[in-house]
């Protein structure tokens, strides 16, 4: 027996994990999640995309799963065509509040398929303080509710009241079509959640031609942009994901740092693995193969910060780097 | 004895990856849950193995770090699991105190534990007994530093490279802490107990 199993068998043991410690943890938990959620739950299926301006590969057929059996097991290992890369273009951002009301940050954003969202958040919470934020989600269809229907700018509306009664979830949103294809919800929580306030926001709402912090302008025909989130006030932790929409855990990751990782082979999963010098858009990057799972790829921006990608292992060295070029 | 395994490679993948759920849940808080689901029951084991039912509280306050900084985690630097080891572990050490009162309880209760059938009876239960002594007394013996990296390596069986960025130490330093603590403990410890089948 030597130190470590000596320690595993002979050392301190775990204490038990009663149901209650775990129930309350997970309640503390869901408290701190239900705070930070959008005021939204449906998801309508396509983005609204500025341009899609489709090569000519973009008629290719979309990716189609296959499986097929390897000898002596029965596990399957899934094929899929080669994936082909064309043009792709971020979705516009919502418009704007123009000015940012007074006690809020500037803006956030998050996405999912068929929703983008800029997210006021509270500017001076206070331990033990209601929540306040204003959200604006711009949508290519109309989101289902179950408000009161009204008119705002003369066009048809629903102006939805909920919780009133408890503080913490007190919201108040107006959905309307503001021009074709455009559907606005406009919702404000805590401090702003009252139907005079939602009106005046709305009527502060301009476009915006401003662009994510970060860029993906290459992807594999028939993907779609399904999650991001901006980047913290330094520069690091955004993150834009993609996904085929036929096979869902087929996905693209791209986050930036705040610059490369030292000894990349050895940073990344299961490492030390060999790296790769590659050449993006002129600068020197890394990338590594973890054989039957996926391609890591580090390089820097032209800001200084950096950025890493994943793709599938099935697609190409070369269109991983086509991919990485695409990052801005 | 009871032990609380994390899921290791090799064994079959969750149906949609940690990795893919973290990411989710930056537009979809409410996806953070599963994240909890399967893994507060491995971090409350290896919490409760170094600070005993301080462990109730601090695998709560684990997650809820571990969510509010979610937007922290880069995704393919280490698995999730590495990520919510780094942040229990320094919690514990925010409890150093509550840790070294750990294993001086540890040593004083040996006596009272009972043998195990592969030691034999009245002459197990006395070994075990100096065993566990000479192990809390080694433990409590480590820096810090060092008694991180084992655990996470013994306790958590994360690589090197999952401890590293656990840690945010380099993969040299983890390397170098894992020796050094192995090695206090070995000489802590009589030869009697020890042989060199695993190897770190």
């Amino acid at each position: 027996m030597n130190e470590f199993t000596m320690i595993r068998e002979h050392g301190p043991e775990p204490t038990p994990l009663s149901a209650d410690v775990l129930a309350k943890a997970r309640a503390d938990l869901l408290a701190e999640i239900h705070a930070a959620t959008p005021a939204t739950t449906s998801r309508p299926v396509h983005l609204r995309r500025r341009t899609v301006v489709v090569a000519a590969a973009a008629v290719a057929v979309a990716v189609v799963t296959g499986v097929i059996a390897t000898g002596g097991t029965d596990t399957p290992i899934p094929t899929y065509e080669a994936p082909v890369l064309i043009k792709f273009d971020m979705p516009a951002l919502p418009p704007e509040l123009n000015p940012v009301p007074d006690g809020v940050t500037a803006p956030g954003f998050t996405a999912e398929p068929g929703w983008l969202a800029a997210v006021y958040s509270d500017a001076d919470k206070k331990p033990g303080e209601e929540m306040s934020a204003i959200s604006v989600i711009v949508s290519s269809n109309r989101r289902s509710s179950d408000g009161a229907r009204t008119t705002y700018a003369g066009k048809p509306a629903v102006l939805e009241k909920v919780d009133q009664k408890e503080p913490a979830f007190r919201q108040v949103a107006l959905t309307w079509e503001r021009s074709p294809g455009q559907w606005i919800k406009l919702t404000g929580t805590g401090r702003y959640a009252d139907e005079h306030t939602v009106r005046s926001l709305a009527d502060t709402l301009v476009d915006t031609d401003k662009r994510l912090s970060l860029d993906i302008n290459v992807a594999p025909a028939g993907w779609e942009l399904y999650a991001f989130k901006g980047a913290a006030p330094d520069g690091a932790g955004a993150v834009t994901s993609l996904r085929d929409p036929n096979n869902p855990n087929r996905t693209i990751h791209v986050s930036t740092m705040l610059g490369l990782v030292p000894n990349y082979g050895q940073a990344v999963e299961g490492g030390p693995r060999d790296t790769i010098g590659v050449s993006v858009n002129g600068r020197q990057g890394d990338l590594v193969q973890i054989p039957g799972k996926q391609w890591m790829l580090q390089a820097p921006l032209p800001d200084g910060r950096a950025f890493q990608l994943q793709v599938p292992a099935d697609f190409t060295q070369q269109q991983v780097i086509e991919l990485a070029e695409g990052v801005s | 004895m009871t032990t609380s395994k994390p899921p290791r490679r090799g064994e079959p993948p969750p149906e949609i990856s940690d990795e893919d759920l973290l990411t989710e849940s930056l537009a979809t808080p409410e996806r953070f849950a599963t994240i909890f689901d399967r893994y507060a029951p491995v971090v409350h084991g290896y919490l409760s193995r170094r600070v005993g039912v301080l462990a109730d509280d601090l695998v709560s306050e684990t997650f809820l770090l571990a969510f509010r900084g979610r937007t922290g985690y880069v995704p393919g630097r280490a698995p999730v699991r590495a990520w919510l080891f780094g942040i229990a572990t320094n919690l514990v050490r925010r409890h150093a105190r509550d840790e070294e009162r750990r294993y001086r309880a540890f040593g004083r209760a040996a006596g009272h534990v009972e043998a195990t059938t592969e030691l034999g009876e009245v002459a197990g239960r006395v070994d075990a007994q100096a065993l566990r002594d000479e192990l809390a007394e080694a433990l409590a013996a480590l820096t810090d530093e060092d008694r991180d990296v084992l655990l996470l390596w013994t306790y958590a069986q994360l690589s090197y490279a999952e401890i590293a960025v656990a840690l945010d130490i380099p993969v040299g330093t983890v390397r170098s802490r894992l020796h050094r603590g192995r090695g206090k403990v070995r000489d802590r410890l009589s030869d009697l107990w020890l042989t060199t089948e695993e190897t770190a």
